[in-house]
């Protein structure tokens, strides 16, 4: 009976990894075509009711945050992944700075689907998308320009009440690691005198990297998890004797050892 | 160096290890802004600015592009130093 066993626990594995297959298969694209039809239809729509005032984003932005926490749902009732958040009652706060690292494809929709209404900076490369372009720009979400321009625009979003998510790694995390993070996010905080809401995101085992491929499907349904920390208080570094890049340097050294500790613990855990 | 350029230098080196918490010692003519001091394109605005602000000088937009080292940046500052001093007279 033992040496049945095995075998049919090799093919329900093989079954359940095949049906991963075709669910990511199909879940990935869904959501790209959803955010085309978003684009084409609710964004004007948003657009006309509000009559192209600064509401018609914050709608917009509320509704793709409803549509994540569905599209999460979905992917974890498929059998694709868990998601987990620890601390996510932070996240609904308004007006919430958050920073991240960023190991998979999924990080910022997984983060805003915790929040009511976020906005975030995403890579240039998003909004060459045509699947992506039509929402993100209705959205008002900012593209990742570089420089003054990204920190002036997350700044004026902050001081406007929004919620901001930022990946100060400008690119997805190497597998069990981080890259160091850049000065982005620090000046941010500084100038905008807002707290640091960090969130330490794991995937196990780890899938959607940068070169990672979706069809690499993993034994089991991987693991999505976000830990929420408490927020760091800016006002040590905020601070009128101390200039901002020096400041923006020590911020930006305390999150990434916070962040290195973090993950490092979480992979022992895992 | 003239003496537009020991000054440019001195400033720029006083602003490096006042704003921006880098050690005297890190900090010669051929030190790289990005390799050696770890510059991002924010920090290389800011220090535009700072020295705009040290040195009572209007730095044209496109002063600092492309600039590598700190000999560069001190190049561009003594330049600038230069044609306003020539404009006085």
């Amino acid at each position: 009976m033992a040496a049945n066993e095995q075998p049919r626990g090799s093919a329900a594995r093989a079954l359940s990894r095949a049906w991963r297959f075709v669910a990511t298969g199909v879940g990935l694209p869904a959501f790209y075509l959803v955010a085309l039809l978003a684009g084409l239809s609710i964004a004007p729509y948003a657009h006309l009711r509000f009559r192209n005032g600064p509401l018609a984003a914050t709608w917009l932005r509320a509704r793709f945050c409803a549509f994540y926490r569905l599209y999460f749902r979905a992917i974890e009732r498929a059998g694709v992944m868990t998601y987990r958040v620890e601390g996510a009652w932070r996240l609904r706060e308004p007006n919430q700075l958050v920073v991240a690292n960023h190991p998979t494809a999924l990080d910022a929709i997984a983060v805003m689907a915790c929040t009511s209404s976020a906005l975030c900076v995403t890579k240039k490369e998003d909004w060459r998308n045509p699947t992506l372009r039509m929402a993100l720009d209705a959205s008002h979400m900012i593209p990742n320009t570089g420089g003054r321009e990204v920190v002036a625009a997350s700044v004026a979003a902050l001081r406007g009440g929004e919620s901001l998510v930022l990946f100060p790694e400008g690119t997805r995390s190497p597998a069990f690691g981080k890259h160091p993070f850049r000065r982005g996010a620090a000046h941010v905080a500084i100038e905008s005198r807002r707290d640091i809401l960090p969130v330490v995101i794991t995937c196990t085992p780890p899938v959607l990297g940068k070169r990672q491929r979706w069809y690499r499907i993993p034994p089991q349904p991987f693991e999505l998890r976000l830990r929420v920390l408490e927020p760091i208080a800016i006002a040590d570094y905020a601070r009128d004797d101390l200039p901002e890049p020096r400041a923006a340097r020590a911020l930006t050294r305390a999150l990434d050892e916070l962040f290195a500790k973090e993950i490092e613990q979480a992979g022992r855990a895992s | 160096m003239t003496s537009g350029g020991v000054k440019a230098f001195e400033v720029v080196s006083d602003l490096l290890e006042s704003d921006f918490g880098i050690e005297r010692e890190r900090i010669a003519p051929a030190t790289q802004l990005v390799d050696d001091l770890d510059f991002d394109s924010i920090d290389v605005v800011d220090l535009a600015h700072r020295l705009e602000d040290a040195l009572d000088i209007a730095l044209p937009d496109e002063a600092f592009e492309n600039v590598a080292s700190i000999g560069d940046v001190v190049a561009r500052v003594e330049a600038c130093l230069a044609a306003s001093g020539s404009r006085e007279e």
